[in-house]
């Protein structure tokens, strides 16, 4: 018999939406417009209209520039904020209109793993406080000794030497700190884990230490990941398949290896031609027109046609959606689907 | 004679209980014209490096030893005035952060026409026009306007755009950028690395390009100094550097890169953490994660000397140098 849970995409995303409000109190939303007060409510459109879902197992990239909404959908993804608009599925259940209280069983399955590993440590706690904690609380049946078994496993497992366990946060190097937010995120045994940007604070030295670590992770707890950063270079080793987010719009998704062969929204190329190679003896990247427009009052059409050598008068009005191409990847881009692009 | 000269550069900082030594004995040369790059991780002294060529140390930090000579005069030994000539006018510099750099109550127009006139006598108006001048070559549209904008109107793009203008305001022989891009996206970075070149290349301005991102160095740089736990460990012309590294910490460095393993193997990262600067090991700084460490680099200092092409500061380089083409060649 099959398994029905493996029927399910472990993660659903379906017209995602996340707007933020600008002006919140009733005072903040009067305005002067041409002598006139008048009410007027200004929002960011962080997330819009996302749609993708997520194999059991796999890595998926969330990858774009600051303000293209990636970390806003890790956020929507693990409950800590609610959308706007749209649903997100957890294993075949809908969870997003789900109170905070349901959400807690959920928790144990998902885990999230920030930046900043000094601002996800209580500098209060020790390191044995900080990783029991969350045994603790998803665990109640477990017993003095059983948590501190559970706590000591994972620490081994991670390369968390035990004879750190009594000493505090702010003793430890950034590498050393997000080896150990790593760990109490994998305390509970999570199957799904959120990274935003884990990596990006750290050396060079150290970034390859913590990706080994979450790639171990992975094989040996099966883990899925949903992997934001807006390092291309970690894209390629790390994800399985990765989507490319544009003012908060899904530009492309692929496999990693099919989008980096051959990438095919124009935003992709240049994202990708912009990451500095070791091998260049000069930059040599595709020059993007102007800067990013402003999420708050987004373009109208194609998000990205204000920068794109090939828009035209339809990606000005019209919003291209995603199209599957003959080698699997979704592209939202009209110059593509009207085969107008040079290659 | 070259730019600029660093010899047997030194910089302590004064604890409460000890002096801690962030900068050991550093010396290198930049010729007029030159871009060279200084890389290693946080903590290795890079920044610290570009503080004290401007003599920017504050306490407790101090230049211990050395000179640093600026066309044949030692910057040193200046006095605040006298550096204060140079500072800006001749050798300028370019932070990580454009938003602290920019003074937030001043418009851009008033902090080009401050710097220009501080070293120039000129009226505003010309001042200004210097300003929109330099501004329309670092390709900010529309620069009249900008003299009038404050620097949180303007994109981080932008301002760094504004920054590089600012620097080469008074056309300065050198231009010291400490992380110029790490703040931005690649696709700006990208833009403003090309936009660094160009202007250096052009007005024939030294550079020093301070950065953890070898990509970066490899594009901007004719030479590379690799720094590591305050000390040069290896120098040279970058080419050379990025493709055949001596320095096993460098190898570890480029091996550990994401690019140089195939997608989903593990990568080659290097074990432990650079040493604080109280902790630094007696002998070689990069033993205790040198896989190659035999007893003498425990013990023993390695000086930086010539090899082959580049400069290394390692005892074991010629063992390795064989064992690595023994083992392509078998």
């Amino acid at each position: 018999m099959k398994d029905m849970a493996s029927d399910h995409k472990i993660l659903e995303l379906k017209n995602l939406e996340k707007r933020f409000e600008l002006d919140k109190g009733f005072l903040e939303t009067l305005k002067l417009r041409g002598g006139r007060l008048v009410r007027e409510k200004r929002e960011v459109h962080a997330v819009n209209n996302v749609s993708l879902s997520m194999e059991r197992g796999e890595a998926l990239c969330v990858v774009g520039e600051s303000g293209c909404g990636k970390s806003t959908v890790a956020r929507l993804v693990a409950g800590l904020l609610e959308p706007s608009a749209g649903e997100i599925h957890y294993d075949g259940e809908r969870i997003d209109n789900k109170s905070r209280h349901e959400m807690l069983g959920l928790r144990k399955k998902m885990q999230m793993i920030f930046q900043n590993p000094y601002a996800s440590l209580n500098p209060r706690m020790t390191i044995q406080q900080a990783l029991e904690e969350p045994v603790r609380y998803h665990n109640p049946g477990l017993g003095r000794s059983g948590v501190k078994d559970k706590v000591e496993a994972v620490m081994k497992s991670v390369g968390v030497d035990p004879s750190w366990a009594a000493r505090y946060p702010h003793e430890f190097s950034g590498g050393q700190r997000q080896r150990i937010a790593i760990a109490r995120a994998l305390t509970v045994d999570p199957e799904f884990v959120i990274a935003d940007e884990p990596i990006s604070a750290l050396d060079v030295s150290i970034q390859a230490q913590v990706l080994n670590l979450m790639l171990e992770a992975k094989d040996e707890r099966g883990l899925t990941y949903m992997f934001i950063t807006h390092d291309l270079s970690v894209v390629q080793h790390f994800g399985t398949r990765v989507v490319v987010l544009y003012l908060g719009s899904i530009c492309e998704l692929a496999d990693t290896a099919t989008l980096f062969e051959s990438p095919k929204h124009p935003y992709t190329k240049a994202l990708l031609s912009a990451v500095p190679q070791l091998q260049d003896d000069k930059p040599s990247h595709i020059r993007l027109k102007g800067e990013i427009p402003t999420p708050i009052n987004l373009p109208t059409g194609c998000p990205f046609h204000s920068r794109c050598a090939f828009a035209d008068k339809r990606c000005m009005v019209e919003k291209p959606r995603p199209m599957q191409q003959p080698d699997g990847s979704l592209v939202a881009c009209h110059a593509v689907e009207e085969d107008r692009l040079d290659t | 004679m070259s730019l600029l000269s660093v010899r047997d550069l030194s910089v302590k900082f004064a604890m409460r209980d000890q002096t801690v030594t962030a900068l050991n004995h550093i010396s290198f040369d930049l010729a007029k014209g030159e871009r060279l790059g200084i890389v290693g991780e946080s903590g290795a002294g890079k920044s610290i490096t570009g503080f004290a060529l401007m003599n920017l140390l504050s306490r407790p930090g101090f230049i211990d030893s050395g000179s640093i000579h600026f066309e044949g005069e030692d910057i040193v030994q200046m006095s605040e005035a006298q550096m204060r000539t140079i500072r800006g006018n001749r050798m300028a510099m370019i932070f990580q952060d454009p938003m602290v750099t920019l003074n937030p109550v001043l418009t851009i127009g008033q902090q080009m026409v401050e710097t220009l006139q501080a070293h120039r006598k000129l009226s505003k108006a010309e001042a200004e026009q210097i300003a929109i001048v330099k501004l329309r070559e670092v390709y900010i549209p529309s620069p009249e306007e900008r003299l009038g904008q404050y620097p949180h109107e303007l994109s981080g793009g932008m301002r760094q755009r504004i920054i590089i203008a600012i620097a080469l305001l008074l056309d300065p022989e050198l231009i010291i950028a400490d992380e110029p891009t790490t703040a931005l996206d690649v696709t700006i970075q990208a833009d403003i690395m090309e936009l660094l070149l160009e202007l250096c290349q052009s007005n024939k301005v030294g550079l020093i390009l301070i950065t953890h991102d070898l990509g970066v160095v490899s594009q901007m740089t004719e030479r590379t100094l690799v720094m590591y736990a305050g000390r040069i460990i290896e120098a040279g012309r970058t080419r050379e550097i990025i493709n055949d590294p001596q320095h096993p910490y460098t190898q570890g460095l480029i091996n550990a890169l994401p690019q140089q393993t195939l997608p989903g193997q593990r990568l080659k990262q290097i074990p432990g953490n650079m040493p604080g600067l109280d902790a630094v090991p007696v002998g070689c700084p990069f033993a205790p994660r040198c896989q190659f460490a035999v007893d003498h680099c425990r013990t023993t200092l390695p000086e930086l000397v010539r090899y082959g092409d580049v400069e290394v500061a390692c005892h074991e380089v010629n063992r390795l140098h064989e064992t690595r083409t023994e083992d392509q060649s078998a």
